[in-house]
């Protein structure tokens, strides 16, 4: 950021994990003498994750949801910005402080059959993490069985392959081997869309009850706006690598204060009839995060849009208590 | 190009009755759609909506008659303009794919051939059907570009898919079904690869169809309830409920239909439970004799072992459950 003012983040007292002004570029090659060619996946996102809460993240596909979720817990190495956790910097932190950190920050996938290893079976699985903890067997059984019991599954389970689970078992799965490290943080992305509506429920349920006994604080990456307003405490809104608008749930989905929000949740099906809310059809295709537009990301598909927006790079600032929005003309039409 | 028939404002267009399809495996025969009956009628929109496993997508697959085996038609018919398409030969199959039925899928990537360019694969679908010459094919496809909502058809027709977003992509598949004015246009999840902002310009697109009949395959009950007139709910290849989607979404007669209405989270249950439907969907290979959703109802009854029969709760709207009066097959 060349000049511009800082964006002035909320300071949570309780936050868990701080995050500045991060960006997540990829690339950067470019050509002999050109320019580098980086895609600006997170591009400067600032917020607080509170001890306890569920933050959902919503945004369309390539808005960065993932790579944030991803460079949060170090599986991307940021290009700058600070991620504090627990007193340090997880952007700049060496390696073998890293795998110590880890413990306390696991991540839930979308597929549960890709990410778990066909060959090995669920006791093993759901150990790997413990056996690098450098855990005894004793107590290294003691826990698989606690845990495959603690999510629903049954002890004889633990000898069989992940082919032999319906995918809403096996995303049980998942949530038990993100567990076994008795984890802080959860980064949870898409843990729902591959599963069945009925199933999906199920999984919800789980990882509610799972956050009140462990105390667990969780980053809900999803696309469907449904299941993020059920599970989230609060909601950050991304769109080209930006965060543009964190508020409650209850909240953002009542107010949206951003035009993006607004096209975004008017265009839920079936919402029309419920909210009674003025669907609006977005023009035209998300902008190339390799190529973004000056000033606000959302000014090429924005009917607010007025050439300040093209001059300038609006930051999140609070609009109304606890509402934060990065526009320069916030409100509802 | 030979005009549709003109369709009165309740002609039934396609007519399925007691639709049977199998998939003849090793361990056993999987019924996928066990029973399935419907009418559309001339302009409507019919859903059928179901979890995976459901038969909802084998529907539309039997009907364009594109199963691969061991997938056959077992037993049914499917009449189309008074044809029986479950008995037709291949050669008058293929007549009227692409012409008067048509099929747009999920995943238009997978539908459009990557080495060509996009006008010349919509263009190839007038040729095949009628008799005009190759620019008179490329004018008609800007006029469906212009239609679909594709911005610059000019430039755009001579793209490759891979230049074009998803959105765009789908539009052209769907530009490519609407090619030929087709009597029925069947959407299997046309919207489901897509963003939800994307997802409403698509529904917008096809709401504009108005002079089109529509089959819509989807697992969304919210699309459903933008776009349909009547739904069909299905679960393990059988009819749960049938009926006009107020009634069905309003006022869910299946305890099935409840339960999937119930699962959707939404604001109102924050800080709640949901109320999850227990277990998961049985095994295609043991297919419960009875109602296929009694092991996982909170309702059954020792008499939910045997089959039972659609009842009609109200004009047009049909359960299949031991719950109504009446259920005796």
């Amino acid at each position: 950021m060349t000049g511009e003012a800082m964006p002035k983040p909320e300071q949570a007292k309780d936050a868990l994990m701080q995050v500045r002004d991060l960006r997540v570029w990829y690339g950067g090659k470019g050509s002999l003498f050109g320019k580098p060619d980086w895609v600006r996946a997170v591009d400067g996102v600032s917020l607080d994750i509170r001890q306890g809460e569920t933050l959902g993240l919503v945004g369309e596909s390539g808005c960065g949801k993932s790579s944030l979720g991803r460079a949060l817990i170090r599986l991307e190495k940021p290009h700058s910005g600070s991620i504090l956790f627990g007193g340090e910097d997880l952007a700049t932190v060496p390696v073998a402080r890293l795998r110590a950190l880890r413990r306390d920050m696991q991540m839930v996938f979308q597929d549960p059959m890709s990410s778990l290893d066909p060959r090995m079976t669920i006791r093993r699985t759901i150990a790997e993490g413990l056996v690098i903890a450098g855990i005894d067997r004793d107590e290294r059984n003691a826990r698989v069985e606690d845990l495959i019991e603690i999510v629903g599954l049954r002890r004889e389970h633990l000898d069989r392959y992940p082919h032999e689970f319906s995918g809403g078992q096996r995303q049980r799965i998942g949530i038990a081997r993100a567990l076994a490290l008795r984890p802080k943080l959860v980064v949870a992305d898409e843990p729902v869309s591959a599963l069945d509506v009925s199933v999906q429920s199920q999984v919800l349920n789980l990882m509610k009850d799972l956050q009140i006994e462990f105390g667990l604080t969780y980053l809900f990456i999803a696309h469907d706006l449904g299941v993020v307003e059920y599970i989230s405490d609060r909601v950050g809104v991304m769109y080209l690598g930006r965060m543009v608008e964190l508020a409650d749930a209850g909240d953002l989905y009542a107010r949206p204060m951003m035009p993006y929000t607004q096209a975004l949740l008017s265009a839920i099906p079936g919402g029309e009839a419920a909210t009674g809310r003025r669907r609006i059809i977005l023009k035209g295709d998300v902008p190339s995060p390799r190529n973004p537009p000056s000033g606000c990301p959302f000014r090429t598909r924005c009917w607010r849009a007025e050439p300040r927006c093209a001059a300038e790079v609006p930051h999140l600032q609070e609009v109304a208590p606890r509402h934060w929005a990065a526009c320069h003309f916030p409100g509802q039409d | 190009m030979e005009p549709a028939a003109a369709q009165t404002s309740d002609e039934v267009v396609l007519s399925v009755r007691d639709l049977q399809t199998w998939f003849d495996t090793p361990a056993g025969t999987v019924r996928a759609v066990d029973g399935l009956s419907f009418d559309i009628r001339a302009r409507r929109t019919l859903g059928i909506v179901g979890e995976s496993g459901s038969g909802k997508s084998v529907t539309s697959l039997s009907v364009m008659r594109l199963l691969d085996p061991p997938g056959r038609i077992a037993g049914g018919e499917i009449l189309f303009r008074g044809q029986d398409l479950a008995t037709l030969s291949e050669a008058e199959m293929c007549r009227l794919r692409g012409q008067a039925l048509c099929l747009v899928f999920q995943d238009p990537m997978t539908a459009l051939n990557p080495v060509y360019r996009v006008g010349r694969q919509v263009s190839e679908a007038i040729l095949a059907h009628t008799d005009i010459s190759a620019r008179a094919a490329r004018k008609r496809v800007i006029e469906l570009f212009r239609m679909v909502g594709i911005p610059d058809p000019e430039r755009r027709v001579d793209e490759f898919p891979h230049n074009l977003s998803g959105g765009m992509r789908q539009r052209v598949t769907i530009a490519m079904a609407m090619a030929n004015r087709p009597d029925l246009l069947i959407l299997d999840e046309p919207t489901t690869a897509l963003d939800v902002t994307i997802q409403a310009q698509i529904l917008d697109l096809v709401k504009g169809l108005t002079d089109t009949t529509v089959l819509l395959i989807t697992h969304d009950i919210g699309v459903v309830q933008e776009m349909c007139d009547e739904v069909i709910v299905m679960y393990g290849g059988r009819v749960m409920e049938h009926g006009p989607v107020r009634a069905v979404t309003g006022a869910p007669r299946h305890p099935y239909t409840a339960g999937l209405l119930a699962s959707i989270p939404s604001a109102a249950q924050r800080g709640q439970r949901l109320n999850a439907i227990a277990g998961s969907v049985p095994s295609p290979l043991a297919m419960p004799p009875g109602c296929p959703f009694a092991p996982r109802c909170p309702r059954a009854m020792p008499v939910c072992e045997t089959r039972p029969a659609a009842v009609e709760v109200a004009p047009g709207h049909r359960v299949a459950c031991w719950l109504e009066e009446g259920a005796q097959a």
